[in-house]
């Protein structure tokens, strides 16, 4: 080819740039909140103006008769064209949560703009009340940064879009969700909304969280308050973790299955009321055993409550359908309720530093 | 019959390897997930393993076909068949060959599509990534064998790492319990596995350009046992990052799972797998593209870059003027029925055939001569 030749082709190549969406002229939605409002949906949805030394949220609200008019008549109310490509959270009300989430999962996992890692949450009482406040006291990305900083620091398990499909679409679990109320004029995380399939059923506060936190994954993180005034140790105080692991031993002979938990759990007391000397090597070992007692007895607590309201976030059914060759999910749920659960909990202590 | 092919278009029998593997892995890996889980469900990955050892037998027969006397297919066929005859199953396995090319192209531009440009107009990218391929092409067999080995190398570099990712979210308790699935599941998810790994026959034409082809068999083993090991482990990675119920709503999996990495300045790392993925789906294209302007040049005596702009031709206007999702569903549909029954059905039969008419006929010859 000659070189005239070769210049047409670099002119043709290297104009290919015909779908352009540049930043500065599309408007891009960060949270989008659904609410249920008497038959009809209420979307409101956050997105942020760079200003010049500030970032400033602006609030779009709507209300439409089908979820998928939410977003075409909010874009109807800007100048720019509305983006999802950075969505971060999407906010659901709890009335809409009740009613359940298939529709709008169906939405978000086919289409292709939205990333895996967007941060779902449920919100009491409603999306619309808590986004408004985020407007109001202007933080951006809140939510999503919120809920990321509790699953790495505290007692949130890890959690987002892709992690609620799984459980959502999968044999044997139930979902769970961030729960978001409104305390003191602030937004606050608190504990996770339990879900049966899409439909949300409970919710439980961020101690209890903890639980699920140590039952579903090799966590790191989270703190746990003790009571132990009933106890030889007479006190209570913070148990932190610092690593802890699960073992699930499922045993499928009998007609209902049983399983055996057990949690291996290393941490630290924290500003423990009465002060005793976890030095000494026996106050130690003692004190661990008790420990292990008490959070063996919550794990069993916390299991039976979740069997009575018919909710399996830990997805004791998927581990069932592992072993069992003959899966059946209607059975299972029938069968779930009567399930023997054992647990089994073995904490170690740390030093806890400087403190003594 | 001899079609001596002289030593500097020749390449050397190593290449055999990214020959054959280049052109296996196309666009099936980015969604073949849905189709072997079927029938087998998350036992389809044992459908894989069964598929890979089956195309071992079809490599082997096709070895011991070509060996015996450096043929390639064209030659084979006027061997068994007779001139006309001969002539005319070549001529359909030729359109079998532009429909792999057609298939590939088409898929790759529908990924775009979804992905990258949703109100993109076909003809402009296929233009240009046709111009790429006469490019390619008009090098001639080496040119493309540079192709498949860059298709290979570059891609393994930077997208077989990726797949480590999404095993922060693996529960490998999802492809328990292994073999829930009877014989017959598993069976048919083969069937659908298949699809996957079609591309290897096109062998069946570059072979005389392999120096010292009897040698190369062991890479050609080597390319399908790699692909097969590639496909099984993207296939375990998927079924344990997806659940079953999951896996059924999504349309392009394994872009799917790419979509949980998140790096820095790049939010959504699967723009960038999209678009390197054209090195991957480049050489399928080149070397079936350059399969069919040589079968033309030695069925019909065209000039190969004649038969190339031609056919480059047809696949703009097909790529612009089929554009729809069902016409992509139906030509697959179509190519993969037809390439099981060549790669199943059609080379285990001239296998027998040349055994029985042949091997006489090529002695007969000999004599001749």
């Amino acid at each position: 080819m000659s070189t005239k030749w070769q210049w047409l082709v670099l002119i043709i190549v290297l104009t290919g740039c015909s779908s352009t969406r540049i930043v500065n002229e599309v408007q891009m939605i960060h949270t989008l909140g659904y609410d249920r409002e008497n038959d009809k949906i209420k979307g409101t949805a956050i997105t942020h103006k760079y200003e010049k030394d500030h970032i400033q949220l602006e609030l779009l609200e709507t209300r439409t008769s089908t979820l998928f008019d939410v977003f075409p008549d909010i874009n109807a109310s800007t100048s720019f064209q509305l983006e999802l490509g950075q969505l971060r959270s999407v906010l659901v009300g709890k009335e809409y949560a009740k009613n359940g989430l298939a529709t709008l999962m169906h939405a978000l996992c086919r289409d292709p703009n939205i990333g895996f890692r967007l941060q779902l949450a449920v919100a009491e009482p409603s999306a619309e009340t808590i986004l408004k406040l985020n407007e109001r006291l202007n933080i951006p990305f809140f939510f999503s940064n919120s809920i990321e900083q509790n699953i790495k620091t505290l007692n949130m398990p890890k959690t987002n879009l892709h992690v609620f499909l799984f459980n959502y679409y999968g044999e044997g679990r139930d979902p769970f969700l961030p729960y978001y109320v409104v305390r003191n004029d602030r937004i606050k995380l608190d504990g996770l909304a339990l879900f049966q399939k899409d439909k949300f059923v409970h919710a439980i506060n961020s101690r209890e969280s903890f639980l699920l936190k140590i039952m579903l994954e090799k966590a790191t993180s989270g703190q746990y308050q003790v009571d132990l005034k009933n106890t030889p140790l007479k006190g209570y105080g913070l148990l932190k973790n610092l690593y802890s692991e699960v073992n699930y031993d499922v045993d499928t002979s009998n007609t209902v299955p049983s399983v055996s938990v057990k949690l291996k759990l290393r941490g630290q007391l924290k500003d423990f009321s009465t002060l005793t000397d976890l030095s000494e090597p026996d106050e130690l070992r003692a004190a661990e055993k008790v420990l292990s007692l008490y959070l063996q007895n919550e794990m069993t607590n916390f299991i039976t409550r979740l069997q009575r309201l018919k909710v399996d976030p830990i997805g004791f059914g998927d581990r069932v359908r592992g072993k069992s060759p003959d899966w059946n999910y209607e059975h299972f749920k029938e069968i779930y309720p009567r399930m023997d659960i054992a647990v089994k909990a073995q904490v170690t202590l740390e030093h806890s530093g400087l403190g003594e | 019959m001899n079609t001596s092919i002289p030593e500097r278009y020749q390449v050397s029998p190593f290449f055999v390897f990214f020959l054959v593997h280049a052109n296996m892995v196309g666009v099936g890996i980015l969604r073949y997930q849905q189709n072997i889980t079927q029938h087998a469900g998350y036992d389809a990955w044992i459908s894989i393993i069964l598929v890979g050892l089956s195309i071992h037998l079809i490599v082997w027969m096709m070895y011991r076909l070509l060996n015996d006397g450096s043929f390639d297919l064209i030659g084979l066929h006027t061997l068994c068949f007779g001139k006309w005859l001969g002539r005319l199953v070549s001529l359909l396995v030729i359109l079998y060959l532009l429909t792999a090319a057609i298939v590939v192209f088409r898929s790759y531009l529908e990924v775009v599509k979804i992905y990258l440009f949703p109100w993109m107009q076909p003809w402009s990218i296929s233009f240009m990534i046709l111009l790429l391929v006469y490019y390619v092409v008009t090098g001639g067999f080496r040119s493309v064998t540079g192709i498949c080995f860059f298709g290979v190398v570059i891609p393994l570099i930077f997208i077989i790492p990726l797949f480590i990712f999404p095993f922060e979210y693996a529960h490998f308790n999802n492809i328990m319990p292994i073999f829930s699935h009877s014989a017959t599941e598993l069976l048919l998810s083969s069937r659908e596995a298949i699809f996957s790994f079609l591309g290897f026959e096109v062998l069946f034409f570059y072979y005389p350009f392999i120096r010292e082809p009897v040698t190369s068999q062991k890479w050609a083993h080597f390319a399908i046992l790699f692909t097969t090991v590639l496909y099984v482990s993207v296939a375990v990675i998927t079924f344990v990052f997806f659940t079953e119920g999951e896996l059924k709503r999504i349309s392009w999996p394994t872009i799917t799972m790419i979509k949980i990495i998140e790096v820095p300045i790049i939010q959504r790392i699967e723009f960038i797998i999209i678009s390197l993925w054209l090195l991957v789906v480049l050489p399928n294209i080149c070397l079936s593209i350059w399969a069919v302007s040589r079968g033309f040049k030695q069925l019909f005596n065209i000039n190969q870059r004649a038969t190339l702009l031609f056919l480059l031709l047809v696949m703009l206007v097909f790529s612009h003027s089929w554009d729809r999702h069902i016409h992509l569903m139906e030509i697959t549909k179509f190519y993969s029925q037809t390439g099981l029954y060549l790669v199943y059905g059609y080379v285990p039969l001239l296998f027998l055939l040349y055994q029985v008419i042949g091997k006489g006929r090529k002695r007969k010859l000999e004599k001749a001569r």
